[in-house]
């Protein structure tokens, strides 16, 4: 047999031969060929999983964060109306909270007026009862003193402006005694007594501290006590104006 | 089995060709009645190219998953069936070259099986003379097998194979030889019967 015959005889013979597969390989089959929809609908599914979340995510962030109006929490002479109208009225539960803001405002607006009246009363009243106090003391420290300086009225009006005393005549040697009405008024306010805080720094310095200028120094005026004097050694200040 | 020849038959009538569009389209019932059409065919091929049935259902099921998954790139040169084939045949090379580094050439000693029927040349049925190929040394049956049937030149089959063209005709030779014997032993052995 040649070497091309026995070819066309296997050829002939085999070509057409025909086995029937078993049901195991079409399933196979099957199942390999459909994964690949399978996973493109996984697929979409995925992307749609994470463009939903991603609109979540930045839905809650908005809403978190969501620009309001600040809430300005202030009282003009028209009363609580400005306030009500500038309260963000978006939020309900922020609206009724606001209002009870504005109602205590209100109320301590009220409290604060009423407290400013009795405040500026007293202020009055103590101012009076300074003023009068301080011209007692001077009358009496000008009766008990009685200098033989304080001779016109005039001196007594130079000395002491707060009693408002018109001279009735000018005195040549008003200035020539200045000084001197000056050191008794200094001798005035130490006999004073014990009157303010800084009366009392100043008694319990004098006892501790025998210089001349003393560690801090007070002297009263309108205002009540003040720093005239400080000594701390090398540092030296002194308000020459107050004495 | 008669039934299912009949209605293998019936199916025929719905060509190869007129279910190219639906496969294209990734349609499932297309795909199912192209494999019904062609299944017992390509697995007389596959059969050829494997020592038993369980090889060649495996690659019948590779070579049909590529074909429904390559079938978009068939041009329509030549027929479908044709194209088919080519697919299955190629399917089969993969999965010889994939073992042959495995077996490294173990299978050429005991490839040799002596056919214990005895029958006469004429009574040779096309089971006898595959049983004959299946038991060829694997690298045998395969040139043979691309050369004598598909009728491959050598130049392809050392390109498929990765062999030398010397190597596939020295080969070829060889199956031949082999093949001779067997046929001439039968046909003694059919006459002393």
């Amino acid at each position: 047999m040649q070497d091309n015959e026995l070819d066309k005889f296997f050829a002939e013979q085999i070509s057409d031969f025909e086995v029937e597969p078993t049901a195991r390989v079409w399933k196979s089959i099957q199942s390999s060929i459909c994964q690949p929809p399978v996973r493109k609908e996984r697929a979409l599914f995925q992307y749609w999983s994470i463009a939903a979340s991603i609109l979540i995510i930045t839905a809650f962030g908005l809403w978190m964060f969501r620009p309001t109006e600040k809430i300005k929490l202030y009282v003009n002479d028209k009363g609580t109306e400005a306030i009500s109208s500038r309260v963000d009225i978006v939020n309900p539960k922020r609206q009724t909270a606001s209002s009870e803001i504005i109602e205590r405002v209100s109320e301590i607006r009220e409290t604060r007026n009423a407290h400013q009246v009795q405040i500026r009363k007293l202020s009055k009243k103590w101012k009076k009862s300074r003023e009068e106090l301080s011209e007692k003391l001077e009358k009496i420290n000008y009766s008990q003193l009685s200098l033989p300086q304080f001779k016109t009225e005039t001196d007594v009006a130079k000395n002491f402006p707060s009693l408002n005393i018109r001279p009735a005549m000018e005195s040549s040697t008003s200035e020539v005694q200045a000084s001197e009405n000056g050191r008794s008024v200094r001798n005035a306010r130490s006999s004073k007594g014990i009157q303010s805080f800084g009366d009392v720094i100043n008694y319990v310095l004098s006892k501790v501290d025998k210089r001349k200028d003393k560690l801090i120094e007070f002297s009263n005026d309108e205002e009540g006590s003040t720093i005239t004097g400080i000594n701390l050694g090398v540092v030296k200040i002194k308000n020459s104006q107050a004495n | 089995m008669h039934l299912t020849h009949i209605n293998m038959q019936v199916k025929k009538k719905v060509s190869v060709d007129d279910l190219l569009n639906g496969c294209q389209q990734r349609d499932p019932r297309s795909q199912e009645l192209l494999y019904n059409l062609l299944a017992a065919k390509m697995l007389g091929v596959c059969i050829r190219y494997s020592r038993d049935k369980a090889e060649a259902e495996d690659i019948l099921q590779n070579g049909f998953i590529k074909v429904f998954t390559k079938i978009s790139d068939f041009k329509g040169e030549g027929s479908l069936e044709g194209w088919i084939r080519r697919v299955i045949v190629n399917t089969a090379i993969e999965s010889y070259r994939k073992n042959q580094r495995i077996i490294q050439g173990a299978d050429i000693e005991n490839g040799y099986e002596a056919i214990q029927h005895t029958f006469s040349m004429d009574q040779l049925e096309t089971k006898d003379l595959l049983v004959m190929i299946r038991q060829l040394p694997v690298n045998y049956r395969m040139v043979f097998n691309l050369f004598a049937i598909e009728g491959y030149s050598h130049r392809e089959i050392s390109i498929k194979l990765g062999i030398s063209e010397g190597a596939s005709k020295t080969q070829l030779s060889r199956a031949r030889d082999i093949l001779k014997e067997r046929l001439s032993k039968m046909e003694g052995l059919s006459y002393a019967g």
